[in-house]
């Protein structure tokens, strides 16, 4: 049985029950679909020749909903405050929907100063928002991408001309798995930094490469990311960057959902843990 | 028809002539030749300014071969022609001072390169996309969609601004509260602003620069950073989430305010209340 195969005939009204929020789905025709994913309300109604898809999140990043409601009224989707038509030939009324990793790196600031003293090896839980995508199911035409919760633009580089755009969020370096709390819309990413060195490590910025990490989801449903294994190198301000190969360490028995958006890159030094900004 | 080309027949050609004839015939064929090297050229991969200036040259290059083949065919000789090139220069020099300043100008230009096709650029009051960089002008167009040809010498001379270069820029946004406002939690709304816009980066941090005692406010700078992109768009929605922001958290931004002093000498100045509705025979 894949990540996907999961599938709710939603052509009764009424709330459908199911763990997972992605997987695919029969929409009765005419009626309104909806989903909340989190922040995240995404609606779906076919139409004759077309979807008609909207989406609004909440300011709340951290709301942790997931409900399934299905025969709304088309009032319901046209109270959303961003609404797409595609048109679409067939008569399929499938609709498919798949968690993405962010699509661009994220740098997590600690919301208090932390350090990785000397010879230490320590694995942090660092969340992330998840993306959905949206897909016609019967021949897997891509119809939109949207993220649960769009985090804040960040520059990170050493300069204001050099550097890259990233995404930026708050994280509690949370150093222990059970305290991470178990959201719909969010992924866990387990980051392993070594400090080899005999000085302590102070992490100002944490910068992972969401867009070259696949996701899993472990048997308790919680989603998570490869791992990302960073070492400090001596004397500089670069890590080697190291993704984990398969399921991650902390979830071995972990299916994979999706493959990384682009082909990460093995072994290579990255300013990951501070730029020049403080 | 028989007549003409009877006609034709007849006509007996000089050797000058002939040579005329192929000389504009091989020129006519350069510039259909330059034309075509410069539109199929496979340069897709490259920047549109090194587009530009490679399509130039091969465009140039053939002109000239051309123009030398053809003066072959007229029996000029080209080491005549280069020797004379040297005096010519000098004449069409002081001739035509402006537009070599404004070609050499322009060569500075494709060398130094200090914006290139597709930037955003200012120049004196003109503010417009670079549309082409020829060799005597630069092209901008505006963003009312206007054609502005700038000669390349004004463009050494003068000041000029590319607003796109950096990926990032900075929005200055001069704000002015009452003197009675608490400036720390003007700050904290502020920053919370900053925080909850999704196209104000985190990094680099939002500032907030005291910039001094008004006549009627107390003036704040604000300033926030979003990519070259995004920038409008921040531009707008910050300052509309500053109105909205100070009107919910019952800040106030000042109008100017004028009181009326007439010295301590003399009384105050008389104030008479006008019934707001007036009768009509009052009018």
């Amino acid at each position: 049985m894949t990540a996907f195969s999961q599938h709710s005939d939603i052509s009764k009204p009424g709330s459908v029950d199911r763990a997972q929020w992605w997987g695919s789905y029969s929409v009765a025709e005419k009626s309104v679909t909806q989903w909340q994913i989190g922040p995240l309300t995404v609606g779906a109604q076919r139409l004759r020749g077309e979807w008609r898809i909207g989406h609004q999140s909440v300011d709340d990043p951290l709301a942790n909903t997931w409900r399934c409601t299905s025969g709304l009224d088309t009032a319901s989707l046209e109270q959303m405050t961003n609404i797409e038509r595609f048109a679409i030939s067939g008569e399929s009324n499938e609709i498919r929907l798949e968690p993405r990793a962010a699509d661009r790196p994220l740098v997590s600031r600690p919301d208090l100063p932390f350090h990785v003293l000397p010879g230490e090896e320590v694995t942090l839980y660092v969340g992330s928002p998840l993306w959905v995508a949206a897909y016609s199911a019967a021949d897997s035409k891509a119809l939109l991408e949207i993220p649960s919760h769009r985090p804040s633009d960040t520059w990170f580089g050493p300069t204001t001309g050099e550097g890259e755009l990233c995404y930026a969020s708050r994280s509690f370096c949370r150093l222990v798995l059970d305290e991470v709390p178990r959201r719909a819309h969010r992924a866990v990413t387990a980051v392993i930094i070594r400090n080899p060195i005999q000085e302590a490590l102070p992490i100002v910025r944490l910068k992972l490469p969401m867009e070259q990490l696949g996701l899993f989801v472990s048997g308790d449903g919680r989603v998570w990311t490869h791992d990302v294994i960073l070492e400090r190198g001596e004397g500089t301000e670069f890590a080697q960057l190291e993704i984990g190969e398969g399921a991650p360490r902390d979830a071995p028995g972990a299916e994979q959902l999706v493959d990384p958006r682009v082909r990460p890159e093995k072994n290579r030094a990255v300013r990951a843990f501070s730029s020049l900004f403080s | 028809m028989e007549w003409l080309v009877e006609t034709l027949r007849s006509i007996t050609w000089t050797e000058q002539v002939q040579q005329i004839v192929s000389a504009v015939v091989i020129i006519l064929l350069g510039f259909v030749a330059a034309r075509v090297l410069r539109r199929r050229l496979p340069l897709d991969r490259l920047h549109p300014q090194h587009q530009l200036i490679i399509r130039r040259f091969a465009g140039y290059v053939v002109l000239g071969i051309a123009l030398a083949w053809a003066l072959q065919q007229l029996g000029v000789s080209l080491g005549v022609v280069l020797g004379a090139a040297g005096l010519l220069t000098v004449a069409v020099g002081f001739a035509a001072q402006t537009s070599v300043s404004n070609l050499i100008s322009g060569l500075f230009l494709m060398v130094e390169q200090p914006f290139v096709v597709g930037d955003v650029i200012k120049v004196a009051d003109a503010t417009g996309e670079v549309v082409s960089i020829d060799l005597l002008s630069v092209r901008l167009r505006t963003f009312d969609n206007l054609l502005v040809r700038i000669p390349n010498e004004s463009m050494i001379k003068s000041n000029v601004t590319n607003l796109t270069f950096f990926p990032i820029r900075r929005f200055d946004m001069q704000v002015g509260v009452a003197y009675k406002e608490d400036l720390a939690k003007v700050g904290e709304v502020l920053m919370e602003l900053a925080d909850k816009n999704p196209i104000c980066l985190q990094e680099p941090k939002p500032l907030i620069i005291f910039s001094g005692f008004g006549d009627s406010a107390i003036n704040l700078q604000f300033s926030v950073w979003a990519t070259r992109e995004k920038f409008l768009d921040l531009r707008n929605s910050i300052q509309n989430a500053v109105k909205r922001s100070f009107e919910q958290h019952g800040i106030e931004i000042p109008f100017p305010h004028r009181s009326l002093y007439a010295g301590s000498a003399t009384d105050p100045l008389p104030v008479r209340v006008i019934a707001a509705e007036q009768s009509p025979q009052s009018t």
